[in-house]
């Protein structure tokens, strides 16, 4: 420990910062004084060190791993209180983790200026059931309110476990100074991959008895706050990950890319289950007999994997019934589907593998080793002659020429012992495509009332689909009237739902009174577009814009209005692009007698967007939505 | 491993070639009227309490539900069930069965999960959650619920419900088998379906049952279920909870029981208790040392809700509060009751439900239906209420999720229920003054001084306090309709005792909403004013509940460069309801170039009968439209 302190200390020379190392119990006045984080003034709290230390400890044939933490935290505002509630979830099964040691202290400042320390007894501390598998230690700090520092520490120790966990130094509060000390015995090896931005800096030494000890350091580290069309929020942490890869020299098979492969496809749970005989068992060795084209194939094939076996909510890349036990039960989880949607094409002669992937939501997987941890799932992937198919059967409202929503534009691996390789999940043949056909007609009265047809192909079919699952109602209230409130909508039809190659098709009649300001009347054409709100409003974005697919989006319809109307004011014919050409919003409108007629085209040729392009989007994307929001003014003649 | 497994669904195999099918069951045996593709028919809901004796019974329960289409099961996807110290789950079963009654599939108490228990507020309890997913994999499947629980201490009985919110009900029933020296108290509400009684040696038995019951559906905006489900509910006369006798016979006696829990003799040490005399000495009135003393509680502690053992009834004692600075409502009530009993004024801990616009308790009828404790402040003149969770509630206010229904004060004298304050417009207020100055090229500059209160403030703190720029301004254009500035500044200025000021400063590039050649079409305000979202309706059954009374006072003003003048202004707008007040006045002074719109939205009363629904929705249906006309202004 000493000579711990002696590199720590050392490591701020060398940084060239002159402050002392923290200790546990004794604070800084100026952190109890502060009133706001110097770099992130609107913080809640701010973490001022985040120290984590890891050892092992080798006793006969096993290890110990002790990790201690150690967390002080600035408390700014009444909602950052809720960090003085702790709770800390461990693997409790067998016993063989524990968490010790734990400590915490609150420093307040008296009227007279001095520091109150007051130390949290050890009556403070809970344990309870998290769930079947995991406990939780659970405290909270005494006398915390806003303007307290709070300080805790615990340490956990693994039994028999090799496994390092990494560290986030990066959280949803700024960070100012986290520290992560690990020290790996010679006897084991470990990769680590870094997900960073901002500078961490990184110490590798000898140490002594033969101890590796790296030391990560980050400072001044903003927090993470979630933003529109963001993928994994995880994504964007500043984080280091390990995995072992060899003990006493000999390397881990796994630690290669192919020897992930092979591992996989030897295991009973995940390449076994693709061998399994099945196909000559099933209603497809007689219903495929008379077709011959592959790709008729692959759509029955995935039809029916989906149709036999309900999905059990769980995404895994390890078989939970098998793909002939999900076959029995009709139900398992997506290795069972994947799997045996791998098995059954293989045994009609298409040439299909398994590929592990891990959605946007889940995370960003790193090229450079191959830690399982970060794949959430397994797929399918077909190679056709016309092009290759990347295919998910437990996203039910996806059909079999799509690629899944939730893996476009992600890494996948490709399971083989021959082919085994790392790509990019990318379908850009198939859009977000929205067509609505529009017809209206204005009264004298100033009522608007009419019938409209909306056409959702490819990923907008998915995606109008899931909410119809949810019911009829929720649909139009969805899509009908929340984005356009002042409407009523009837005589909702829906058809080709289970139709895969043809749009969605969904037909309402509507009826508004015309928003109107003395012999005024208002029409707004941006009606069914979808594009009701400017989600992007923030000034500034760290996070890139992932739409997950292209998108192509048109309007067109006929007003018909009556004698005593005159249109006041159309909205111009435009055509606006932003500077890469990426989007393209286009309206043409005219009047004709007593008609107008309108085509509104929105294209955005880009499924992803990076925060240094946002300035130029942003400003894009406001001037956009000012131009859809134009509106028709129409005067009631005067009286002849 | 695999071979366990495989032995294990053999013998599944085997059991299910013997499970006993249940054919009446069967979907066709479902009458045509109670059928709804889209939601779910009760088949049977049968619940039987054996109780043994002041302190146990056994309840049993089964159920069974027919689901016609995965659109039903959202409310029947998960079985939850949990035990605790006082009550014990003892036997739990699942079965599906197919559209004919055979039986599909079984589940044991073993197959359910233990899931971590707070799936309410609390940090820590010792609840043990239990949960089942159900995935059916056919349509139509009717799922049978059957489990048991032992309870070794009570205060009172489950309701009997006679309809559902999810279904058309085809069979229910409740029995209750209790000793004849116990007794026990029920109420109807909402149906006049009386009990069968027979006596049987020592016992007495209750049941209660009805059949073919439509679903019952829930009116947006009216009070919670208590007012018009159909419904009888069940109350002990004595019961015994963590070893303590009490009798819930009258309020008074159910108050007495829990006295002890708000009884300390020596809350704290004669240090603390001379520091607590000295803190409020040089205050005078019992106001005064009131508030200073429920202030310094705001500022010092925080709620942390903790539930072990009896922690749902008995608050943890003052000294704990003192020393850690943290509790549940219970706690903190106690710890500013046992603060000011110091300073020798009294006062009551009143139990009581909470959330907007919950019931009230039954004067008549005392069952135990409360989850939350505040404190009682009787003075002279006035009685003051203090809502102790709270940080930013000033001393005296309570707010929507305590106001308009009554408390069970628990005083020395047992329980006396009383009456909450009811909302007051005056105490939920937004007074704002907007001075906009509009520019040739119609950017503009938007200066808004605005007086808050009561719920709005708590609006407005929940979305400002400690959020980030960008965090604000999403606030403003969704939850305040502001349109989106292209830079703005919000600050709160100042704080009174009634309320908080905000100062919001705006810049648009472009402030109209679009221009018709000369003409420039402005709105009245630059956010919205009208946020309610009630609608007309053919058939309103229930009163009709607004979260709150309030005022609302809008005056903006324009600055116009001299070139602007003003075509036909809207013609101003008055609405006078007993419930609603509303009036927008529109005014141009051409010499100084400025228009005036001064808009002031008032509910007087937050509670609408049914009978008046239609008149209120109509109102606020022209208000909306009133309020999305245009100015219409010209340059020349």
């Amino acid at each position: 420990m000493k000579s711990l302190l002696l590199f720590i200390s050392f490591l701020y020379f060398a940084n060239g910062y002159a402050q002392k190392a923290p200790s546990f119990g004794k604070i800084e006045k100026s952190d109890l004084e502060a009133k706001e984080c110097a770099y992130e003034k609107t913080a809640e709290a701010e973490c001022i060190y985040d120290y984590g230390e890891v050892n092992y400890f080798v006793n006969l044939n096993s290890f110990t791993n002790e990790t201690i933490v150690w967390k002080r935290i600035k408390i700014y505002s009444e909602k950052g209180l809720d960090a003085a509630n702790i709770k800390i979830p461990f693997y409790a099964r067998g016993n063989r983790v524990s968490i010790i040691k734990i400590s915490g202290i609150t420093y307040n400042i008296a009227e007279n200026g001095e520091v109150i320390k007051t130390e949290m007894e050890k009556t403070a501390i809970y344990r309870q059931k998290y769930s079947e598998n995991y406990d939780e230690m659970v405290f909270s700090l005494p006398k915390v309110k806003v303007g307290s520092v709070i300080e805790f520490r615990y340490t956990v120790i693994k039994q028999n476990s090799l496994q390092l966990d990494g560290w986030v130094f990066q959280q949803k509060i700024p960070v100012r100074h986290t520290v992560f000390d690990v020290g790996i015995p010679r006897t084991l090896g470990f990769k680590y991959v870094y997900a960073t931005r901002l500078p961490i800096s990184e110490k590798n030494e000898d140490g002594i008895q033969g101890v590796r000890r790296i030391v990560f350091t980050g400072r001044n580290l903003p927090g993470i706050k979630r933003e529109p069309f963001m993928s994994s929020v995880s994504d964007y942490y500043q984080r280091v990950e390990f995995q072992l890869s060899g003990v006493n020299g000999v390397a881990y098979e796994s630690a290669t890319w192919k020897g992930f492969a092979n591992l996989l496809l030897q295991d009973e749970d995940f390449g076994l289950q693709i061998k399994k005989n099945i196909f000559k068992n099933t209603e497809l060795a007689t219903t495929l007999k008379t077709v011959t084209n592959p790709y008729d194939k692959v759509r029955a094939i995935y039809k029916f994997v989906q149709a036999n076996i309900k999905w059990n909510g769980s995404y895994e890349y390890w078989c939970k019934n098998g793909t002939k036990g999900a076959l029995d039960k009709h139900e398992g989880n997506s290795a069972d589907m994947n799997l045996l949607l791998v098995n059954l094409l293989r045994d009609a002669g298409i040439e299909a593998y398994p590929i592990l992937v891990s959605s946007r939501n889940n995370g960003r997987i790193s090229a450079s080793f191959p830690f399982n941890d970060q794949f959430e799932s397994v797929c399918a992937y077909v190679v056709l002659g016309n092009g290759n198919l990347v295919m998910d059967a437990s996203a039910k409202h996806t059909p079999f020429f799509l690629s899944p929503w939730d893996i476009q534009f992600t890494n996948a691996f490709l399971v083989d012992d021959n082919k085994q390789q790392l790509f990019t999940v990318q379908d850009i043949a198939h859009k977000y495509k929205m067509v609505s056909i529009i017809q209206s007609e204005i009264t004298a009265d100033g009522y608007v009332k009419g019938g409209a047809k909306s056409y959702a192909s490819d990923y907008a079919k998915v995606g109008r689909l899931t909410v119809l699952e949810k019911g009829k109602d929720e649909f139009k209230k969805k899509y009908y009237t929340e984005p356009h409130s002042e409407f009523t909508f009837d005589s909702l039809h829906i058809k080709n739902e289970d139709k895969d190659s043809m749009a969605l098709e969904s037909s309402v009649e509507f009826k508004s009174e015309l928003q109107k300001s003395g012999e005024y009347i208002f029409y707004n054409l941006n009606f069914l577009s979808g594009f009701d709100k400017n989600p992007f409003l923030a000034e500034e974005r760290i996070s890139t814009i992932e739409f997950g697919y292209n998108q192509s989006v048109m309007l067109t319809g006929n007003i018909n209005f009556p004698e005593t109307f005159v249109p006041e004011e159309m909205p111009k014919n435009i055509k606006m692009m932003i500077p890469d050409s990426s989007i393209i919003l286009q309206r043409i409108c005219q009047v004709d007698g007593n008609n107008i007629s309108y085509r509104i085209t929105l294209q955005i040729n880009r499924p992803l967007y990076f925060a240094d392009e946002y300035p130029d989007f942003k400003a894009f994307y406001t001037a956009m939505f000012e131009a859809l929001n134009e509106q028709i003014v129409f005067k009631k003649k005067a009286k002849p | 491993m695999k071979l366990a497994l495989l032995f294990f669904l053999s013998c599944l195999f085997f059991y299910q070639l013997k499970a006993q099918d249940n054919l009446s069951f069967a979907v066709k045996n479902i009458a045509d009227s109670l059928r709804n593709e889209a939601s779910s028919v009760y088949r049977k809901d049968e619940t039987t309490i054996d109780v043994s004796s002041i302190s146990e019974y056994k309840l049993t329960s089964h159920q069974a539900y027919t689901i016609f289409s995965e659109k039903a099961l959202k409310y029947f996807q998960y079985v939850h069930l949990f035990s605790d110290k006082f009550h014990k789950l003892d036997d739990a079963e699942v079965k599906i069965y197919d559209s004919t009654g055979v039986e599909l599939k079984k589940y044991k108490q073993r197959d359910f999960r233990i899931v971590g228990s707070p799936l309410n507020d609390a940090l820590v309890s010792d609840n043990k959650n239990y949960l089942l997913e159900i995935l059916p994999k056919q349509y139509p499947c009717t799922i049978e619920v059957t489990f048991t629980i032992n309870f070794n201490g009570y205060i009172d009985f489950p309701d009997w419900k006679a309809a559902s919110f999810y279904g058309a009900l085809e069979n229910s029933s409740y029995r209750i088998n209790i000793p004849q020296k116990l007794g026990l108290r029920y109420k109807s509400y909402n149906t006049s379906i009386k009990p069968t009684i027979t006596t049987n040696g020592e016992f007495t038995n209750y049941e209660w049952k009805t059949s073919n019951v439509k679903e019952v559906n829930e009116e947006s905006g009216s009070f919670s279920w208590w007012a018009y489900f159909p419904m009888v509910a069940i109350a002990p006369n004595e019961f015994k909870y963590d070893d303590r006798k009490g009798s819930f016979e009258t309020w008074k006696t159910y108050g007495s029981w829990n006295f002890e829990f708000y009884n300390e003799k020596e809350p704290f040490g004669i240090a603390d208790v001379d520091n607590i005399k000295a803190s409020v000495a040089a205050l005078t009135t019992p106001a005064e040392k009131i508030s200073y003393l429920y202030k310094k509680m705001q500022q010092e502690t925080r709620y942390v809700s903790i539930q072990l053992g009896i922690g749902g009834l008995k608050p943890f004692p003052a000294k704990f509060i003192h020393e850690k600075k943290y509790g549940d409502c219970k706690a903190l009530s106690n710890y500013m009751k046992q603060q000011l009993q110091v300073i020798g004024i009294k006062s009551y801990a009143a139990i009581i439900k909470s959330g907007a616009n919950s019931y009230p308790a039954d004067p008549d009828f005392p069952n135990e239906g409360f989850d939350h404790v505040i404190l009682c402040v009787p003075l002279e003149k006035d009685t003051m209420w203090l809502e102790c969770t709270s940080q930013q509630t000033p001393p005296g206010v309570l707010g929507t999720f305590t106001e308009n229904r009554n408390a069970l004060l628990v005083t020395e004298n047992g329980g006396v229920l009383v009456n909450t304050p009811a909302s007051k417009k005056n105490s939920n207020q937004w007074i704002a003054k907007t001075n906009t100055e509009v520019f040739d090229d119609g950017s503009a500059v938007v200066r808004s001084r605005i007086f808050v209160s009561g719920e709005i403030w708590e609006t407005i703190f929940a979305y400002t306090n400690s959020k980030s720029k960008d965090d604000i301004k999403k606030a403003l254009v969704s939850i305040f309709g502001y349109k989106a500035p292209d830079d703005f500044e919000f600050k709160q200025i100042a704080d009174s005792s009634t309320g908080h000021i905000l100062s919001i400063d705006l810049a648009y590039n472009k402030l109209f909403d679009f221009k018709a050649g000369s003409k420039h079409f402005f709105p009245f305000r630059h956010y919205k004013l009208n946020d309610e979202t009630i609608e007309p309706s053919e058939k309103r059954k229930h009163a009709y509940l607004f979260d709150f009374p309030y005022i609302k006072v809008d005056s903006t003003t324009y600055k116009l460069p001299a070139t602007f003048k003003s075509e036909n202004l809207p013609a101003s707008k008055e609405i006078k309801t007993d419930f609603v007040f509303y009036k927008n006045e529109l005014s141009w002074n051409q010499q100084l170039s400025e228009l005036m719109v001064i808009t002031n939205l008032t509910i007087n009363k937050h509670i609408v009968p049914a009978s008046s629904f239609n008149e209120v929705a109509l109102s606020f249906m022209a208000i909306k439209k009133d309020e999305a006309q245009k100015i219409v202004l010209k340059m020349e």
